[in-house]
């Protein structure tokens, strides 16, 4: 029986406990983090938003709607393999799995057009927190396809063992980057 | 109850454009609630949806509600 755990149990959130104390401990880094940012946009209102219009907003969008987009996926993926149609979850898996390489490459753009303009790390307080909340969340991503890769070719291998928890995990993971990034979009790209 | 994937996830795009509309009015008090509440609203759908918190135990809907609440508080309030 795929679907037999309590989730309403305190040690079984889905995707498993130990997933969600690593997802509230990102969470945890990266609200310090945003409270530093905004803290010191606040510090340097003008500068911040001088430096925030330089980002493209519409790159922005779309690496919010490509996430979106993919997470959505992943959730369909997943909701087809408790039903038991594994096909149908390989085939939803690798959608998402494309629209999250598209956000990748999408930022690898960005960040290549930010580099020809000189705005590097150092460039200001900005940029260097633009660089490295981008850039963690940019790895976390990378990390959530390899995860979403090996779950995928867990299903198409062995149908009946892949295990729902596991897919759980993997899909709570990815869920991660996208609820990171609904935060991070706002704060670097909107408010400042 | 089936559809809720979907209904979802429009939701979450319609937000996102509006959250990018609204941060256009840059300046103003109400942008900077109009596009963090649209965040928070869009953090917890894809929490509760799309990562299952709807079925969890209270403990971890509480959490994920009072993290992004405490989070964006914090930030309009700094930014105010």
């Amino acid at each position: 029986m795929q679907n037999s755990v309590n989730h309403k149990a305190f040690f079984y959130p889905p995707g498993g406990i130990l997933l969600w104390i690593l997802i509230y401990i990102e969470l945890f880094t990266y609200g310090l983090a945003l409270f530093a940012l905004v803290f010191y946009g606040a510090q340097e209102r003008e500068l911040f938003h001088a430096e925030s219009s330089l980002l493209s907003k519409p790159i922005g969008m779309l690496n919010t709607l490509l996430l979106l987009t993919s997470g959505y996926l992943v959730a369909k993926s997943v909701q087809f393999f408790k039903m038991k149609f594994h096909d149908k979850s390989v085939k939803f898996m690798n959608m998402a799995m494309v629209l999250g390489f598209g956000f990748l490459i999408l930022k690898l753009i960005e960040y290549g057009l930010k580099l020809n303009q000189g705005f590097v790390l150092d460039y200001s307080t900005f940029f260097m927190f633009y660089w490295l909340l981008t850039g963690f969340h940019w790895i976390h991503v990378l990390v959530g396809l390899v995860i979403l890769f090996f779950i995928k070719r867990a299903i198409k291998k062995s149908k009946n063992e892949a295990k729902l928890e596991d897919i759980e995990a993997a899909a709570a993971f990815w869920h991660m980057c996208d609820i990171i990034w609904l935060l991070l979009f706002p704060a670097l790209y909107l408010i400042l | 109850m089936k559809k809720s994937l979907e209904i979802s996830f429009i939701i979450l795009i319609l937000a996102t454009l509006a959250g990018v509309g609204f941060s256009n009015l840059y300046g103003t008090v109400f942008a900077l609630i109009a596009v963090l509440g649209l965040a928070v609203f869009k953090f917890l759908l894809v929490g509760f949806e799309f990562m299952e918190l709807k079925i969890a135990n209270p403990f971890w809907k509480f959490m994920i509600v009072f993290y992004v609440l405490l989070i964006c508080t914090i930030m309009i309030v700094t930014l105010m």
